[in-house]
């Protein structure tokens, strides 16, 4: 496939879901740069490139795929941190969650959340969801300027 | 009852019956026809009261005759009274009249003898002109005549002459010497032989008739020669009697008179008799016409004096007769004495020898008429008033006898009584009349009548006590007796029954009093039922409210206005102030009053009196109210609340004020207590809620991660599960393949169940929003849902349009779903399945709404445990399902005021049913 994938950042603190997330990517061929990490606070680093991430190249993922329940800092706060700054706010959040609670639903959209998305049960429909998701914010649609276009690297992202 | 009684009974019994047979009902009617007679009977038209209508026109008559002789007696003094005055006048005018007349007579008198007296005089004066002189010649007689101005000074007087004595031998020589001086006719007449003559020689004035007399011998004469004797004899004037003057000429006739006064020869001594026999030598003399020396003399008198006319006679001598009459002023000289003169005096004159009567007679009485006007006034005015008085005593005497005969005869009634007639009738007073011997009614007045409904002919001729109206006191004979006695008796209260037996209490006052020598007594019966009524009425309404103030657990006080005098404290107001009725003192000043009650503002200082409430509506007239402290004693202080008002008359003046007091210490102890109460209740609310609040936060985080962390294990079940299928396509047996199937649907279900469980916890917890919601809407939404399970089924539908109703639609859109869907999924055995929604009346003024399918149903016996939380009817083989769906119904029902039931039979359907407010 010649399509030009762009760079995924997923957080996720459950091994299990990355896991079925990235099996849902890769039946859809999705699976091209996706970076993965466990919590709230190696997401942030990340994105403004410190601790263990302060030596990785320049450019923001074309969207985060971001779980709320997780240990260290929750999901809210890093959407928070990155609706608040200016350099981050305009990349691309969709919240992942296996919550249905309107508070989180509620919070989540105030805070300039991009999508909502909970997470199927039947594995089904989750893969139907993360492929809808996949295709069109990783392909369709057009990241804002200082996203990073990474070539093509299938099997690298592990 | 003695014989005596009876028999003055029966008639007035048969009076009493006759009346009623006569007139009955109209015992009124004939009232003001009835003769005066005090007493009120029928008698005069019955011939039962014959002997005293008998005796009544005796009476009658008796006071007739009586006021007639009144009127007789009247007249006779009347008229007495008026002569006898009238005699007084009349003898007043005349002693008044008789003494002007003697004083009027004596001046006549007085002037006839003061003339005569002159005239002697005179005639002295010219016998001593004799006695001077030697002789006296015709000449000198004439001069000392004329010098006397006999005309002008007395007026009368014939005239003066002197008669000269001539003896017989000496008389042919004296007719010689006087027919020598000229007078040649003369002589001595009459001629004759006498034994001496007098001739009269001079006579002045010498004219007219007294030349008749020149050469008359007065001493032929007998009268004149009685009187010329007497003169010489007794040497003094002397008057002669009545003789007819030869002066006289046939015309005028007058009585005549003439006085002498005797002339003496110079030098002879006339000592005696004798002597002067001797001496004469003549009479100087006047003739007097009667008549014109009566006019002479009283020519100024004889007129009109003060309005009398007295006339006067003269009589020579004491003979009253024509013959010796010498003057009469009324002119006729011969006349008779009028013998109709009332009033005559006669009065002697004496003089010069002779006497005479003066007769004085006031022609037509001593008094006029007009003298007596005034006693003719009196008595004919007396006699007049007296007349007309005795015809009006007797006209008004025969007006009083018609009257008396028309009232005897029935005809009229006097007005006196008619008053007293209608007085009786119109009495809102019973009266009784009795005679007074034997207690028999006479008479009863149309009011008694009435208030003892009893016909006016049950009470005449009865015995007072004989009426059984009265039922004490006077209802025997002894009480009537002591009446009798008294003259006077009063009951009060006392009992009066008539014979509907209506009771009433009356007044009870009869006294004695005569009637023409006739002893009645007059009862006056005044109903107090009425009086009596209201008294206990007022008593009791009294009492009444004296228990309500006694028992009412607020004190009350009344003062008096304006004085603030304490009139009266309840015994709760007592309780309050801590002292007993001693302790009080009622008769105090309003002032005195706040002190002694210890009255105190609630910070502790002592209240001024226009701060008390009663105090205010006493002087004010203002209705107000406090609190304030009351101290018992020095421990104790209660707090009250007072309301007072003014008390006002009918006249809206303030009389007395009111005070209602309540003793709020308890109460306020009380309030304070829950005061206390209420600040550890909210406390522990306070705490509570934030328990709850924790408790609910934890119950969120709860949820939150049953939510969360529940569900992502199913998932990475699935996950994993299809995972595993796809890596081992192909390789896994039948057996395999069916776990797989197994698990992966065991944690299918895993998630509605845990699905379903957030939502009912949700339920309960989140906030509602409650608006119009068109509910066939939401059932049309709900329908669409719906549409996977139903497809393929053969379900009919009835749903006609349902109302609209005030609800959460999110909450409502739930229980659709779980109700309708409910409905689907246990009609699955049914074809045709019938699913109806609708509308089943009101409860409560909600709306009840029902579900009804021809499903499997229920046992009626598990019907309570259908809305419990994970109750289940069914396994789940039969019909798939979490137990929370209608749990999740009764929640959200409830928590909008409704409530759910449900009906239904085992394989017979089952219908639901809950209620919802319709929309405003």
């Amino acid at each position: 496939m010649n399509i030009e994938l762009k760079s995924i950042l997923l957080v996720d603190d459950s091994p299990r879901d990355v896991e079925l997330t990235l099996n849902a990517l890769a039946q859809n061929n999705l699976a091209n740069e996706v970076v993965i990490v466990g919590d709230g606070a190696d997401a942030l680093n990340y994105l403004y490139r410190r601790g263990s991430f302060a030596a990785r190249p320049a450019g923001n993922p074309a969207v985060v795929l971001l779980d709320l329940k997780m240990p260290l800092v929750n999901g809210v706060e890093v959407l928070r941190q990155i609706k608040s700054d200016p350099q981050l706010k305009m990349i691309p959040v969709v919240v992942m969650t296996s919550s249905r609670e309107e508070s989180d639903l509620v919070t989540s959209y105030e805070l300039g959340v991009n999508a909502y998305i909970v997470k199927p049960v039947n594995f089904q429909e989750f893969v139907t969801a993360v492929k809808l998701l996949g295709s069109f914010w990783a392909v369709v649609n057009e990241p804002p300027p200082g996203s990073v276009r990474p070539v093509r690297a299938k099997e690298s992202g592990r | 009852m003695s014989k005596n009684q009876q028999d003055n009974i029966e008639p007035a019994k048969k009076l009493a019956e006759t009346a009623g047979r006569r007139r009955p009902g109209q015992a009124r009617s004939d009232a003001p026809v009835r003769p005066p007679a005090p007493l009120h009977t029928h008698n005069h038209t019955l011939p039962a009261g014959l002997s005293r209508r008998s005796r009544l026109i005796r009476l009658l008559h008796a006071r007739v005759f009586r006021n007639h002789w009144g009127a007789w007696c009247f007249l006779v003094a009347g008229l007495t009274v008026t002569v006898l005055t009238s005699l007084y006048i009349k003898t007043s005018v005349e002693s008044a009249a008789q003494r002007e007349f003697d004083f009027a007579c004596n001046g006549i008198r007085i002037d006839i003898v003061a003339r005569l007296e002159a005239a002697a005089q005179i005639l002295r004066s010219g016998a001593a002109l004799f006695d001077a002189a030697e002789t006296v010649s015709r000449e000198g007689w004439r001069t000392f005549t004329r010098h006397l101005q006999i005309e002008q000074y007395l007026p009368g007087i014939q005239g003066l002459g002197f008669a000269l004595l001539v003896p017989r031998e000496q008389l042919d020589q004296h007719v010689q010497a006087i027919r020598d001086e000229g007078f040649p006719e003369y002589q001595v007449r009459p001629a004759g032989e006498r034994d001496s003559y007098s001739s009269i020689i001079y006579l002045e004035p010498f004219s007219d008739r007294n030349l008749r007399a020149f050469g008359y011998d007065m001493l032929s004469e007998p009268v004149r020669r009685t009187a010329m004797e007497w003169a010489r004899d007794e040497n003094t004037a002397a008057l002669s009697g009545k003789v007819i003057l030869v002066q006289e000429t046939g015309q005028d006739v007058q009585a005549g008179v003439l006085m002498y006064v005797p002339v003496s020869r110079h030098g002879l001594p006339i000592e005696t008799i004798e002597q002067r026999r001797a001496a004469i030598q003549g009479w100087v003399y006047s003739p007097y016409r009667m008549t014109d020396l009566m006019h002479g003399t009283l020519g100024h008198w004889d007129v009109k004096q003060t309005g009398k006319q007295i006339s006067l006679q003269v009589y020579d001598g004491d003979v009253l007769s024509s013959d010796t009459l010498l003057y009469d002023s009324q002119g006729a000289t011969d006349r008779a004495p009028a013998s109709t003169a009332l009033i005559a005096r006669l009065t002697p004159v004496d003089f010069a020898g002779r006497r005479w009567t003066l007769r004085f007679t006031e022609p037509g009485g001593p008094v006029s008429l007009a003298d007596y006007g005034k006693a003719w006034l009196v008595l004919f005015g007396g006699t007049m008033g007296t007349l007309l008085l005795f015809g009006l005593m007797l006209w008004r005497q025969q007006r009083i006898r018609i009257y008396w005969e028309k009232a005897e005869a029935g005809e009229v009634l006097l007005a006196s009584e008619l008053r007293y007639r209608r007085l009786f009738e119109a009495a809102r007073d019973g009266v009784l009349i009795l005679d007074a011997e034997t207690g028999v009614v006479v008479d009863v007045n149309p009011y008694l009548i009435e208030l003892l409904g009893v016909p006016r002919d049950v009470f005449l001729g009865r015995k007072v006590w004989e009426l059984g109206f009265f039922k004490d006191l006077i209802a025997n004979e002894a009480n009537f007796s002591e009446l009798q006695e008294k003259g006077y008796v009063r009951y009060e209260g006392m009992a009066m029954e008539g014979p509907d037996g209506k009771r009433h209490e009356v007044e009870f006052v009869s006294n004695v009093y005569l009637v023409n020598q006739q002893r009645v007594i007059q009862c006056n019966i005044r109903d107090i039922s009425e009086r009596v009524k209201a008294a206990a009425d007022l008593a009791e309404a009294r009492g009444l409210l004296q228990a309500a103030l006694d028992c009412s657990s607020a004190g009350i006080a009344i003062a008096d206005a304006p004085s603030g005098q304490l009139r009266y404290v309840n015994r709760a107001g007592l309780l309050i102030r801590g002292a007993d009725e001693a302790e009080v003192v009622t008769d105090i000043d309003i002032n005195k009053y706040v002190a002694s009650w210890k009255l105190l503002d609630l910070d502790g200082t002592p209240l001024k009196t226009d701060q008390v409430p009663l105090a205010r509506a006493v002087l004010f007239g203002e209705t107000s109210k406090r609190e304030f402290l009351i101290r018992r004693d020095e421990h104790e202080d209660r707090i009250v609340l007072a309301n007072a008002a003014p008390i006002r008359n009918t006249k809206n003046k303030v009389i007395a004020g009111i005070v209602v007091f309540v003793d709020l210490t308890e109460n306020k102890r009380a309030e304070k207590q829950i005061h206390i109460l209420n600040m550890e209740l909210e406390q522990r609310v306070a705490e509570r809620t934030a328990q709850l609040d924790a408790a609910n936060k934890e119950l969120e985080a709860f949820s939150y991660s049953v939510s969360h962390d529940l569900r992502a294990p199913l998932r990475h079940v699935q996950g994993y599960v299809d995972m595993l299928g796809r890596e081992a396509e192909g390789r896994l047996s039948e057996q395999g393949r069916h776990y797989m199937k197994t698990i992966a649907d065991a944690s299918l279900e895993m998630g509605v169940l845990i699905d379903d469980l957030l939502a009912f916890s949700r339920m309960g917890r989140v906030d509602m929003a409650e608006t119009r919601v068109n509910l066939d809407t939401l059932v049309q939404d709900s329908l669409h849902i719906l549409e996977p399970a139903t497809r393929g089924r053969n379900i009919v539908w009835k749903i006609p349009p349902l109302p609209v109703v005030q609800a959460d639609p999110a909450m409502l859109r739930l229980v659709l779903d779980n109700l309708l869907g409910n409905a689907v999924k246990f009609t699955r055995p049914r074809d045709p399945a019938h699913i109806e929604m609708g509308c089943a009346g009101t409860e409560d003024g909600r709306v009840i709404l029902f579900v009804r399918d021809n499903g499997v149903g229920f046992d009626p016996q598990y019907g309570h445990k259908l809305f419990g939380v994970f109750q289940r009817l069914h396994t789940t083989e039969q019909f798939e399902g979490t137990g929370i769906g209608l749990a999740n119904v009764r929640r959200i029902i409830t928590r909008h005021g409704g409530r759910t039931w449900a009906e239904g039979k085992l394989n017979e359907g089952a219908t639901f049913y809950f209620t919802l407010k319709t929309a405003q």
